[in-house]
């Protein structure tokens, strides 16, 4: 069983995947009950670039598994006013 | 270092050594203690007795990165408390390389004075009568400024609603390119200049006075450190040059902390059309620049140049802030028409935070609909027109929010609150509730905390740690709005020696040891200084709550309320 996951990159993070269209974000699979941190890990992005992760449209934890057909929008860390 | 004493009511300029009480500070350390130490709390922030001062950071002037930043101080006319507004651009470096640590503006011109103050490039400084610039726009200003004083100057000014003594009313001042494009916006400060009959204060850049370093390679060393650290960093390396500031809008956005619709919601379905992504790729189709240097010393860049379709320049720089109160909370979500906001708001010499809230409030009120992006333009037009409601638009939300007896007004202590909805980042409720600033995102920027790391190390909807990390993060901003580190290049804490850098830093130009408990001690100097000045002004503690709104309305789409309690709020500072 697998899940397929929508990613959008937000910053600079669509660097780490080659090819990647920031109009339609990117398909993946992975297997089912991956979760946030397994997706980052796929993607090759280090963690330490990721600030805030959401799935449809909630704020998510680096173990909070992902559903199918969920929509992942990745964001840089963040700083400032 | 020397003071620039001007007394507009006696038309009369002079130099003052520094006393010692002023002695090795700078920036906010030094204007909240002097008008703690001169400014009657009571007195009209409007009349003879308010004092302007405006200083450049401890560092500026020195060979450290991204420190032209100036201090902006008086009491305020929209908060009735202490100010400092807070300002990039050229003039705090070339201040400082005059040697000069503050100038000092008292008393009042008579009504309808118009003055420019000048200092040459071996910092000499006179009053000009400058009849002949009232009622200028900045931009229009400081071409006429630049064709008599020439181009290497900096330009400091106010525009119509400085001089129609708004409250909202900002302080321009000149980019690297010329351009009176950045503010010292918070506070209705430009009121206070234009209460003075002065219009603006033009600074030669070609000053070589600086205060001298007390151990010259020490300080470089640690310069360098620092610097090579905000380059290394991720954000203030690559995505604040990609994005600049806009970076934020798709993160806060979706984290359902961008107040949208007069913070009737928490997320605007229009964000990916104003995010920080979207607006890099117009300005690069465009022919515009990202990637573009604001201000003197800058290392980041991350500033920009919009323009229009036709590759005309719009504004500069389309900042994150600003991109907010005329976008999501407007219910606006035309990037051109926030562009146009901006420059007018610049030009007419306005808060864009200030403008965009009181916009928001007099849709919310029914006055016109939200998302009527013409009708926000008019309504700043307006102000440039001296018209009556041109004249409560640019006085503030609350003066907005009082004419229509609209109660859903986002200020605390007068000041409209920032881009970040504290009913979902719960800090934020400290910080704006608490700041002697009045809603201010800069002087306690928790959101980090409570966002990164996956979701925050912090529970963003707890009040649990919400008070001890707004306090600590108000004190040691304090201290950097003190020594004029740009709140970006705070990246640089994360050099190899972290912030003892700075102390070190601090230890080679005045020669006196610096420590941990000294940093300390000046973020408590500033914060003491001015929630002393606002009790005497009348502040107590009820003055450190928020709005009922924040309490009482669930904010879409995670329903939450600001949850920290009054009791716990006001014991944020206990001192």
């Amino acid at each position: 069983m697998t899940v397929q996951i929508t990613v959008k990159l937000y910053g600079t993070l669509d660097r780490w995947v080659a090819g990647y269209n920031p109009d339609s974000g990117c398909g993946v699979h992975l297997a089912a009950q991956s979760t946030v941190a397994d997706l980052i890990d796929h993607l090759g992005i280090p963690p330490r670039s990721v600030g805030l992760v959401s799935v449809n449209g909630r704020a998510a934890k680096k173990a909070d598994a992902l559903p199918d057909r969920a929509l992942v929008k990745v964001f840089h860390p963040i700083f400032g006013g | 270092m020397k003071f620039v004493r001007v007394d507009m009511s006696a038309k009369t300029v002079k130099d003052q050594t520094v006393p010692d009480a002023y002695r090795g500070i700078g920036g906010r350390a030094l204007t909240s203690s002097y008008i703690n130490d001169h400014v009657p709390a009571t007195c009209d922030p409007l009349g003879p007795d308010n004092v302007l001062i405006f200083a450049p950071g401890y560092f500026s002037g020195t060979p450290l990165v991204n420190t032209s930043r100036l201090s902006v101080g008086a009491k305020s006319p929209l908060t009735g408390g202490i100010k400092e507004s807070n300002v990039g651009g050229t003039v705090a470096a070339a201040l400082a390389n005059l040697g000069i640590t503050a100038i000092i503006v008292e008393g009042r011109a008579p009504v309808d004075g118009c003055w420019v103050l000048s200092i040459d490039e071996q910092g000499r400084a006179a009053l000009l009568d400058a009849a002949d610039c009232k009622g200028l726009r900045t931009y229009a200003l400081v071409e006429k400024l630049k064709s008599i004083h020439g181009d290497h100057s900096s330009v400091t000014c106010i525009g119509p609603a400085g001089e129609f003594q708004l409250a909202a009313a900002s302080i321009q001042t000149t980019d690297l390119d010329g351009r009176p494009c950045r503010a010292a916006g918070r506070g209705g400060l430009g009121a206070v200049m234009g209460a003075k009959g002065l219009k603006a204060i033009i600074v030669s850049r070609s000053g070589k006075l600086a205060d001298p370093l007390a151990a010259p390679d020490a300080f470089k060393d640690a310069a360098k450190a620092y610097a090579k650290a905000v380059k290394a960093d991720e954000f203030s390396g690559e995505i604040l040059p990609a994005l600049g500031s806009a970076c934020l809008v798709a993160p806060i956005n979706e984290a359902g902390a961008l107040p949208t619709r007069n913070a009737r919601e928490g997320q605007f379905e229009g964000a990916e059309k104003i995010s920080g992504e979207t607006m890099a790729r117009i300005i690069r189709e465009r022919g515009g620049k990202n990637t573009h240097k604001g201000c003197a010393q800058c290392i980041i860049d991350c500033s920009n140049e919009f323009v229009d379709p036709a590759g005309r320049y719009v504004t500069s720089s389309l900042e994150y802030e600003t991109i907010w109160s005329m976008g999501a909370m407007i219910g606006n979500s035309d990037l051109d028409a926030i562009a146009r906001l901006d420059f007018l708001c610049d030009d007419i010499g306005l808060d864009t935070i200030s403008t965009g809230v009181a916009v928001a409030v007099a849709m919310d009120a029914g006055y016109k609909p939200f998302g009527d992006a013409a009708a926000a333009i008019a309504m700043v037009e307006e102000v440039a027109a001296g018209s009556v409601f041109g004249k409560l638009i640019g006085n503030g939300p609350a003066a907005v929010g009082r004419h229509f007896n609209h109660h859903r007004v986002p200020v605390m202590k007068g000041q409209s609150m920032a881009a970040y909805d504290p009913r979902a980042i719960q800090g934020m409720a400290v910080t704006y509730a608490t700041s002697p600033m009045g809603g201010d995102h800069t002087a306690g920027w928790v959101v980090d905390q409570n966002l990164e790391a996956f979701g925050g190390t912090l529970d963003r909807f707890s009040a649990e740690g919400q008070v001890e990390a707004s306090r600590a993060t108000q004190l040691h901003m304090a201290a950097v709005d003190s020594v004029g580190i740009c709140d970006f290049a705070q990246t640089g804490l994360a050099s190899p020696e972290g912030i003892a850098n700075v102390y070190r830093m601090m230890a080679a130009k005045s020669g006196n040891p610096f420590s941990e408990k000294a940093w300390q001690e000046l973020g408590l100097r500033v914060l003491r200084a001015e929630r002393a000045f606002n009790r005497r002004a009348g502040f107590t503690p009820a003055d450190d709550h928020l709005p009922r709104m924040f309490y009482e309305e669930p904010l879409p789409p995670y329903n939450k309320v600001v949850v920290v309690s009054d009791a716990a709020m006001e014991k944020t500072f206990d001192f």
